[in-house]
């Protein structure tokens, strides 16, 4: 009979469960050992090698084999550790299970009384051991996802709680899938508060069926070269909330409390207003004719194709298509927000999602299935996991499913007539992120759909675009195209086929309701100035014209730092010319008379792109980034270069250099521009001249150089995070060195002093564009030592202009001077701010 | 100049003081971060080692090493037991039939007890444990073995790259035991077994050259 030895730190445990197992299989003839504490006493907790020995020995019957159960730490290292001076006669025959100690040893003990299991089974079944708690507390044993025997050696692990609201739904876990794929290092994930896992960490979709809530823990397992860079980049992501502005807003507008409800609808609560006969989701009066908006079916019958070569390519190029499309922004509407730029971000990451993507070509080549059949089987398949799910607010992603899903599918050519709906008030089943951006370029009055919730993508976006939305599926059922329509988003209410009187009444409240609406935006749009009357230009950081819709909102004065570098990341080749004209021309018809500052591409360090073929860098952050690439790139810079004068002819513009240590990168990349202006008034074609070029100051060298840069430059820009790093020489993230980032230590900010005095004196703008510029608090630090200029991103210029309203710029003068240059540490700073 | 088995006692009982006097400071390493127990472990180990090695004068070098081991296994009560007891029993069959210590000898048993320490704790460099000292150690006696030093130049240079391993733990994220529980919180304190660690190798370069 097969032996079980119980080792636990304490002896009385390993003994109790020796017990327990005995007392539920009563009459079977059982052989348990235990080992547990130290020096054999009972009061003593640890294990004993030589105690787990004997209890092996005592048990083996010398052919069967013993099982041993482990609590933890020490007990482990003390099991393998006797089954190693047991020696030849007992080798093969004993196995340490990884079970949990009573369920575990419970579940041997059955398997053993109940007959003749070989060790390997047992060990099987003791695995299992958890999965009928699991279930019964409703808690899904680890739903079957590849997970190859790990090489644990290698493996290294953490543990978070997730704090962010609602946990790991769609948008945080696609910044997750983002943030592990941009590692080498396998990666699982798993939950341990609900048994599941392990998922794939670059499988959005697998990720999202871990159902991980707010308040429950993840696990998180990198294998491979640069798993401890991955896990402090997924910590410092989770530490952060997955914070930007963004995630703040769409969650405080849907709290978890608003998500139950009957029907599987979720109230908006922050709407307010009576229960009328439907749900009020995105606020609003529309009034207007119904028109009935049907998607195409995704219920595709499986085909057989008898070129599978063709249907591949076919795929292939409607999902490039497709992606290329989300991520160039040009799905997006003209006045994007943060909030619908990062839906889509997450659609493009879920179109790239393995068990879509990856596993729809496979079914065209493995199974000959035509590029539709295979592709909309895999989104069917996803679509019901997802609508499976327990956490309403995961199953309402089933419809970002769909809305990736008929976008490859009509990018396949599916027969599909675009609805004109118009200036109408649409009426559909259910409603997709995509179907609300076509229905407000069409001008539509407001969505009355059967099912929808407060939380769902297509909600967030409709109420970011001002378009009313009402959840009534009783009405929904008897609306026929050309019935008169009024949808209440304040109170739910759908009133169908008014009287003329009432059709009016609800024609004003809509017309008062725009006319608030604009009040609003308008007021958030004065130009800001100090007590003693100087003007601060407070600016927005911009990645892609999708960010510029919300510069109207922000107030923000123009655009003080354009990252270009967004147009070179997520693609397999440089951008072209046409590119860069396409991405200038979107952002300076966002900007219209607002000024724009670019910022030539600033790849390399944290920002690799795969085609510049960069040579191996141990240290990146010290290697060639930014201007020191241009000359080994010097197509690429002038292809920017180009675009750029050219797509800012009559508007406002200047250009920024980034990662500048020598005055001669300024007057290198100077003389390239006079080139490219020379070529261009040669062909005749119209651009802008001159163009002001200013300096990123990030390095010492360049705060050391500044007075020589200042001669050339047209203004300097300080970006505080580099700086920081620089001055400070540690490495931002989570690491160590960490602890000595920090942007108020006196270092940086007497290197910030010494770069305005040198701008002072050339008479040039300085302008601060780090994360340090975001918050207000430093506001009278930054404007004391003679920055002009703030850019942050949007969300956080309305707070920097009301803070700037309440400064005396004159007076702040002397007395940052004199904290700066008799403070010795980063407290005296802070304390003083903070004491203002 | 080659440590004889004499010295090999010495260096061994000399760790039993060691431990005690030291108790309280590896206690207070090992109380933010650990079980506030590997004081107390390794001087009731090595109390066990002393008592072992007075009850049988006639061991050999290697024979010493397993008795070390044994006790340690037998009395310790933490991990540090099996993992101490596995070094000590690998260099001791490392170092079969060896009658006098020299560098080459001294390189074998380091070898074969470092790779026990790794296969039984599964730990690599950089995970804030004792392996962290290990391996550098090991590394500097086979180098200095290749070089042909003597045994006092060789255990110098041990004690020295030693003592800069346990003090780097200060700065790492524990990854294996009971103060990878804490994950970053582990920053900011010396590894506990890490110090032991060169306790032990500090000796062992005063004893034993």
């Amino acid at each position: 009979m097969t032996g079980i030895v119980i080792v636990s730190h304490s002896r009385q445990l390993a003994r109790a469960v020796k017990d327990l197992a005995e007392a539920m299989n009563p009459g079977a003839r059982l052989q348990i050992g235990y080992a547990g504490g130290a020096l054999g006493r009972d009061d003593a907790f640890g294990t004993d090698v030589t105690d787990v020995m004997a209890a092996i020995e005592s048990v083996y019957d010398g052919s069967n084999g013993v099982l041993v159960f482990v609590d933890l730490g020490s007990a482990i290292l003390s099991a393998e550790m006797a089954i190693e001076l047991l020696g030849e006669s007992y080798a093969g025959k004993v196995c340490i299970s990884a079970a949990p100690l009573v369920e575990g040893a419970l579940g041997a003990a059955v398997g053993v009384s109940g007959g003749h299991l070989e060790l390997e089974a047992l060990l099987a079944e003791a695995r299992q051991a958890l999965r009928p708690k699991q279930q019964h507390l409703g808690e899904q044993p680890s739903p079957v996802l590849k997970s190859p025997p790990a090489d644990h050696s290698r493996t290294q692990s953490r543990e978070f709680v997730l704090t962010n609201p609602h946990g790991l739904h769609a948008r945080p876990a696609a910044r997750l899938v983002r943030c592990i794929s941009s590692f080498t290092s396998e990666c699982e994930l798993e939950g341990p508060s609900k048994g599941k896992g392990p998922a794939s960490g670059r499988s959005l979709s697998q990720l999202l069926c871990l159902e991980i809530g707010q308040g429950q823990r993840l696990r998180v397992s990198a294998r491979g070269d640069d798993a401890a860079a991955l896990l402090n980049a997924v910590e410092a992501l989770l530490q952060s909330d997955f914070a930007d502005a963004t995630a703040g807003t769409l969650t405080r507008d849907a709290p978890a409390t608003a998500r139950e409800s009957a029907g599987g609808f979720a109230l908006a609560p922050d709407i307010g207003g009576a229960p009328g006969n439907g749900i009020a989701l995105a606020p609003g009066i529309g009034v207007g004719p119904a028109c009935w908006l049907h998607s195409p079916s995704l219920d595709v019958p499986n085909v057989s194709s008898d070129d599978p070569e063709r249907e591949e390519q076919l795929l292939r190029r409607a999902l490039d298509d497709v992606l290329g499309a989300l991520l160039s922004g040009k799905s997006q509407s003209r006045s994007a927000r943060d909030e619908e730029r990062e839906i889509f971000a997450a659609h493009a990451v879920l179109i790239r999602d393995p068990d879509l993507w990856d596993a729809a070509l496979a079914s065209v080549r493995e199974r000959s299935l035509t590029a539709e059949s295979a592709w909309c089987e895999r989104v069917r398949a996803l679509i019901a996991r997802h609508e499976a799910l327990l956490d309403p607010y995961l199953r309402a992603r089933a419809l970002d499913v769909k809305d990736v899903g008929t976008r490859v599918l009509l990018a396949l050519g599916a027969p599909h007539e675009a609805p004109e709906v118009g200036a109408a008030i649409a009426v559909a089943d259910e409603l997709t992120p995509s179907d609300v951006l076509m229905l407000e370029a069409q001008g539509v009055q407001g969505i009355l759909v059967a099912e929808g919730s407060a939380t769902s993508h297509a909600t967030i976006l409709a109420r970011g675009l001002g378009v009313p939305v009402v959840a009534a599926p009783a009405t929904v059922a008897s609306v026929r195209t050309g019935d008169w329509l009024v949808v209440d988003g304040f109170s739910g209410d759908v009133i169908r086929n008014p009287d003329e009187t009432t059709l009016e009444s609800h024609r004003a409240r809509r017309h008062a309701w725009l006319d608030r609406e604009r009040a609003l935006r308008e007021s958030a749009q004065r130009p800001v100035r100090t007590l003693d009357d100087q003007v601060v230009a407070v600016l927005a950081n911009v990645a892609a014209p999708p960010d510029c819709a919300s510069l109207a909102d922000s107030g923000a004065d123009g655009i003080g730092l354009l990252r270009t570098e967004a147009l070179f990341l997520h693609r397999r080749s440089p951008p072209t010319l046409e590119d860069h004209l396409g991405y200038f021309e979107a952002i300076f018809a966002a900007a219209g008379e607002l000024p724009v500052t670019v910022r030539s591409f600033d790849l390399g360090a944290d920002k690799p792109a795969a085609y510049l073929q960069q040579p191996h860098e141990d240290n990146p952050l010290l290697g060639a980034r930014g201007i020191r690439l241009y000359e080994r790139h010097a197509a690429l810079f002038n292809t920017q270069i180009e675009a750029l004068l050219r797509a800012s002819n009559g508007r406002r513009a200047e250009l920024l250099l980034p990662m500048i240590t020598k005055p001669s990168e300024l007057s290198w990349a100077r003389q390239r521009l006079l080139e490219i202006h020379d070529r261009l008034e040669g062909e005749g074609v119209a651009h802008r001249w001159p163009m002001p070029c200013g300096v990123m100051i990030e390095t010492p060298a360049s705060v050391l150089m500044a007075p020589e840069l200042a001669r050339d430059a047209a203004f300097f820009s300080i970006g505080t995070n580099d700086l920081t790093a620089y001055v400070l020489a540690a490495e931002r993230g989570t690491g160590p060195a960490n602890a000595f980032i920090d942007p108020l230590d006196p270092a940086v900010l007497r290197a910030i002093a010494r770069v305005t005095e040198a701008a002072a004196a050339a008479g040039i703008p300085v302008c601060v564009c780090g994360e340090m510029a975001a918050d207000p608090a430093h506001l009278p630090l930054l404007l004391g030592l003679g920055v002009t200029q703030i850019s942050a991103h949007p969300g956080a210029i309305p707070a920097l202009k009301a803070k700037i309203r309440t400064l005396w710029q004159g007076a702040l003068r002397n007395e940052m001077r004199a904290l700066v240059t008799s403070a010795i540490d980063a407290a005296t700073i802070r304390r003083r701010l903070a004491q203002r | 100049m080659a440590a004889d088995k004499e010295k090999v006692v010495a260096w061994l009982r000399a760790l039993a003081t060691l431990y005690e006097e030291q108790r309280t400071y590896l206690t207070e390493l090992d109380s933010p971060i650990g079980d506030a127990d590997h004081g107390a472990n390794l001087a009731r180990g090595f109390a066990a080692v002393a008592a072992a090695i007075d009850q049988n004068p006639s061991l050999d070098i290697s024979e010493l090493l397993k008795a070390t081991g044994m006790a340690l296994i037998k009395n310790v009560g933490g991990a540090s037991g099996p993992l101490y007891g596995t070094w000590f029993l690998r260099a001791s069959a490392a170092l079969a039939g060896c009658e006098r210590l020299d560098t080459r000898e001294l390189a074998k048993a380091f070898a074969a007890g470092t790779a026990g320490l790794q296969q039984r704790g599964k730990a690599e460099l950089g995970d804030k444990t004792l392996v962290d000292v290990w391996i550098v150690v090991t590394r500097a006696v086979e180098e200095s073995a290749a070089r042909g030093d003597d045994l006092a130049t060789c255990l110098a240079a041990a004690s020295q790259v030693a003592k800069r391993a346990m003090e780097a733990t200060t700065a790492l994220e524990a990854r294996k035991g009971r103060a990878s529980f804490l994950g970053p919180r582990s920053v900011g304190h010396q590894d506990p077994g890490a110090t032991s660690s060169y306790l032990l190798i500090e000796a062992a370069r005063r004893w034993l050259s």
